[in-house]
């Protein structure tokens, strides 16, 4: 499938090594992959809630499927892709970011898809974070032949105010006993699950292993957040960021991820040290909420270009500095693990967690002005954006919310986006800042 | 047809419409009265604790006013009209009427909802908001761990309700209120039967303003309503129309059941709460109570949002038969639409094989915009269901 040609540059800059290098040892792991399961090896499509560290452990290789989406996206194939679901009598333009896999499975010719295709999975685990989430995952088993495994769920709702400063160290206080015991049972049943299937016995030694790693990459993602966040002007932007981050959350838990994060910390310093800005005429600092656009990374090249406004801050390496790492899990790994895979939607997208979040982060990266881009065909979209809106308003971030589709392009207005994204910068924030 | 005069003349049914129609007048009479009342968003909220502590369930629905200004205001686009209206109500309709609020995860947008109000209490302090419980059930998962973790929100609700009513709930109490509600509920199914292929005397806006407005009001007082109604209706005109099945969003007044009416369609049955859904399954009374009715969460037809497809499939073919429908609707409300990934697999195994034509209907908002073209579709509808039946 040939890339399509856009009006304007979908492509955005890249500063960084560690970009390439990410992208580059993805495309490898996915060729050695397919012999893998061609040969019968298990292969699991989980959700991006998933608990991949279980999968690790037990030597499952794995791909999130809302993440083959981005890469789907960012390759331009999606409107093809929507069009096989079309096809099978399903809405095209709605559920985008969920239902690619799903469309994949339809490709009559599913070898030219992204690095060769996905391949065929034997299991399909998640977490059905919404009913049509639970619905396409039915889909998706059916058409791959998979086995679905899904997770319950459990909100037992607790206020916990800054968790970010309890995730790492003290992440027994982020839920109660019963959330924490639900969670622990939850990965123990998925273990049972993943051994009769396999064969394979899972290891805690080696799950041990992983969380070390893990806590080792998310040290440099904090890292380089905050020296993302001190530097002005800013050594790298979210066009820099975003593949480097989570093409390598990817493989979180292995020596390869951990040396990359170190690697883009490293890298970053490097621009820090030497005064190498992206941008060099940088006056308006940016932060980006919500997906990716990732079939239009450029988007936000075009506003450093023509107002020295920056897209400093993105959640993906946020959540990876702030939410992933948990320390002083030793005698409970588990429970541990636990706190950390069943949280993250409550970090992201239940007020008044998220909202706090965000401003906190707005603070520390000293950004002018936020982007909100809200995924207009996701029936789970619902992150009680006036509460976000309000809360970084209030405390002087004026806020632009766009209303788009991260996954297809088709429906992709590059002038209305633009226009209200420079509205935000011409007419609310360079007014304040020339007060 | 819409509602036919012999039904607005039977004194039962005028009673149960002057409910379905005020539905805010009897909450104020019931605050009035100084019982305690429960407010209850989601489908699965068990009555029978409630009824067990001496207190009052009371269904919160949609408003249907006017605009919904509230809603428009705090919600984002991705809430439906039932989510706008059912946020206009609480927020505003239903403001300072209210002591306690019970959500269940019927619907991912009651989770939504509940965080959201929890939020709101800490935004707006002064706004006069319930005190907010929510039910955290599994209601997919058929397997043990399921029915322990329903069992111990039980238990908690139970504490909860003691807690809000000063009342114990002891297992006595639990079991008299559950033959109560298996009371009532076995009354809805008899009156239902009147909704039957061979004897169908009541139109689905009968029946849903009957089943509906027996919700709000007190249980022995629905009892003896509808079975009144069910007396009255055995001597209606046989109902016409094309005889429809309807699965989508929930219909919480009798506005499209009425425009189908209208254009040649009799829904039969549906597979939402305010109508044949609420009780389609009974609790067991030869086991321990608690336990009884976790055991109901799982029985239950699969709830259009939630059910897998394949549970889904299973169950419209059963609902099909058992209703004898000639025709198969989809309604679908604008950002309300999982029920559109369950279609292709309903037309497939069951509407296909059984040669019974469907119409489906989406991105639809209160007020409805575009009513001749939703008028159209059940006249298209309805057609095909003729001939279907004919053929």
């Amino acid at each position: 499938m040939a890339e399509e040609k856009k009006a304007y540059e979908t492509r955005s800059i890249k500063r960084l090594e560690a970009t390439k290098t990410a992208s580059a040892y993805q495309k490898e792991w996915f060729k050695s992959l397919k012999p893998r399961v061609e040969a019968g090896e298990p292969f699991a499509l989980v959700g991006a809630d998933a608990p991949m560290e279980i999968l690790r452990a037990m030597d499952i290789p794995f791909v999130v499927y809302q993440w083959w989406t981005a890469i789907c996206a960012a390759k331009q194939m999606n409107t093809q892709m929507y069009g096989y679901i079309r096809d099978a009598g399903y809405r095209d333009d709605i559920c985008s970011y969920c239902s690619t896999a799903y469309a994949c499975a339809l490709d009559p010719h599913p070898e030219e898809g992204p690095w060769g295709g996905l391949p065929k999975p034997s299991i399909l685990i998640t977490q059905s974070e919404c009913a049509v989430m639970g619905k396409i995952e039915n889909l998706m088993a059916e058409a791959f032949g998979a086995e679905q495994y899904t997770m319950q769920r459990y909100y037992e709702p607790v206020i916990t105010d800054k968790w970010w400063e309890k995730t790492i160290e003290h992440w027994d206080q982020l839920a109660n006993e019963r959330r924490r015991a639900f969670f622990e049972r939850e990965l123990r049943d998925l273990i049972a699950f993943l051994e009769q299937k396999t064969g394979r016995m899972f290891d805690m030694n080696r799950l041990r292993e992983i969380m070390d790693y893990v806590n080792e990459q998310d040290y440099w993602y904090r890292k380089t957040r905050d020296l993302i966040a001190e530097t002005k002007p800013c050594p790298v932007t979210i066009s820099d960021t975003v593949n480097a981050v989570m093409q390598a959350q990817w493989q979180r838990g292995t020596k390869w991820a951990t040396e990359h994060a170190k690697s883009l910390y490293e890298e970053v310093k490097f621009r820090v040290d030497n005064n190498m800005p992206a941008v060099p005429n940088e006056r308006i600092r940016l932060m980006w909420i919500g997906r990716g656009l990732w079939f239009n990374l450029g988007f936000y090249n075009y506003f450093e270009e023509k107002y020295g406004a920056a897209f400093i801050w993105s959640m993906y390496l946020g959540l990876a500095a702030d939410a992933y790492g948990r320390e002083n899990y030793e005698s409970d790994p588990l429970k541990a693990l636990g706190t950390r895979f069943s949280m993250i939607t409550d970090f992201l997208h239940t007020p008044p967690f998220n909202s706090e979040w965000f401003l906190k982060e707005a603070r520390h990266n000293q950004v002018d002005g936020v982007v909100l881009l809200t995924s207009e065909n996701c029936m789970n979209n619902g992150d009680f954006y006036y509460n976000m809106v309000k809360t970084l308003e209030d405390n002087g971030f004026p806020v632009c919310l766009l209303r788009a589709d991260p996954a297809d392009a088709k429906k992709w207005n590059q002038e209305t986006m633009t226009a209200a994204v420079e509205d935000l910068i011409v007419n609310r924030i360079e007014p304040k800042l020339k007060k | 047809m819409a509602i036919r005069n012999e039904a607005l003349s039977c004194s039962a049914f005028a009673k149960l419409k002057a409910a379905y129609d005020d539905r805010k007048a009897v909450l104020s009479g019931w605050k009035a009265g100084g019982k305690k009342v429960v407010c209850i968003a989601g489908y699965d909220v068990p009555e029978e604790i409630i009824l067990a502590a001496d207190m009052l369930p009371f269904r919160v629905t949609g408003y249907y006013g006017g605009a919904r200004k509230s809603a428009e205001k705090y919600l984002e686009y991705s809430f439906g009209a039932i989510w706008k209206g059912l946020w206009e109500s609480i927020a505003e309709d239903y403001a300072g009427l209210m002591d306690y609020l019970v959500f269940s995860s019927s619907s991912d947008m009651f989770l939504k909802l509940y965080y959201y109000f929890r939020t709101m209490q800490r935004l707006e302090p002064e706004r006069p908001l319930p005190e907010l419980k929510y039910l955290d059930f599994e209601l997919v998962e058929h397997v043990f761990k399921t029915q322990e973790r329903n069992e111990r929100e039980l238990r908690d609700l139970i504490e909860t309700v003691e807690g809000w009513s000063g009342n114990r709930v002891s297992p006595d109490a639990l079991r008299e209120a559950i033959a109560l509600c298996n009371e009532y509920r076995d009354v809805l199914t008899e009156f239902s039967a009147l909704r039957g292929k061979d004897n169908c005397r009541v139109t689905g806006s009968e029946a849903l303003v009957v089943i509906g407005g027996s919700m709000f009001m007190e249980r022995h007082e629905a009892i003896d309503l509808v079975r009144a109604v069910t007396e009255a209706a055995k001597g209606w005109k046989k109902a016409e129309g094309v005889r429809v099945y309807y699965v989508g969003s929930p219909q919480e007044t009798t506005e499209v059941y009425e425009l189908a009416e209208a254009n040649g369609v009799n829904i039969v049955g549906e597979d939402h709460d305010m109508g044949a859904r609420m009780f389609d399954t009974q609790v067991r009374t030869s086991i321990e109570p608690v336990s009884a009715l976790a055991e109901r969460l799982l029985n239950r037809m699969p709830s259009s949002e939630k059910g897998s497809i394949a549970a889904r499939v299973k169950a419209i073919g059963e609902k099909l038969e058992e209703t004898g429908a000639d025709g198969f609707l989809t309604y679908m409300n604008n950002n309300d639409e999982a029920y559109v990934w369950d279609y292709p697999s309903i037309r497939k195994n069951v509407l296909e094989p059984r040669g019974i034509p469907s119409v489906t209907v989406q991105k639809q908002t209160w007020p409805l915009t575009e009513p001749e073209t939703l008028a159209a579709q059940m006249r298209e509808l309805a057609a095909m269901g003729k001939e279907a039946h004919h053929g």
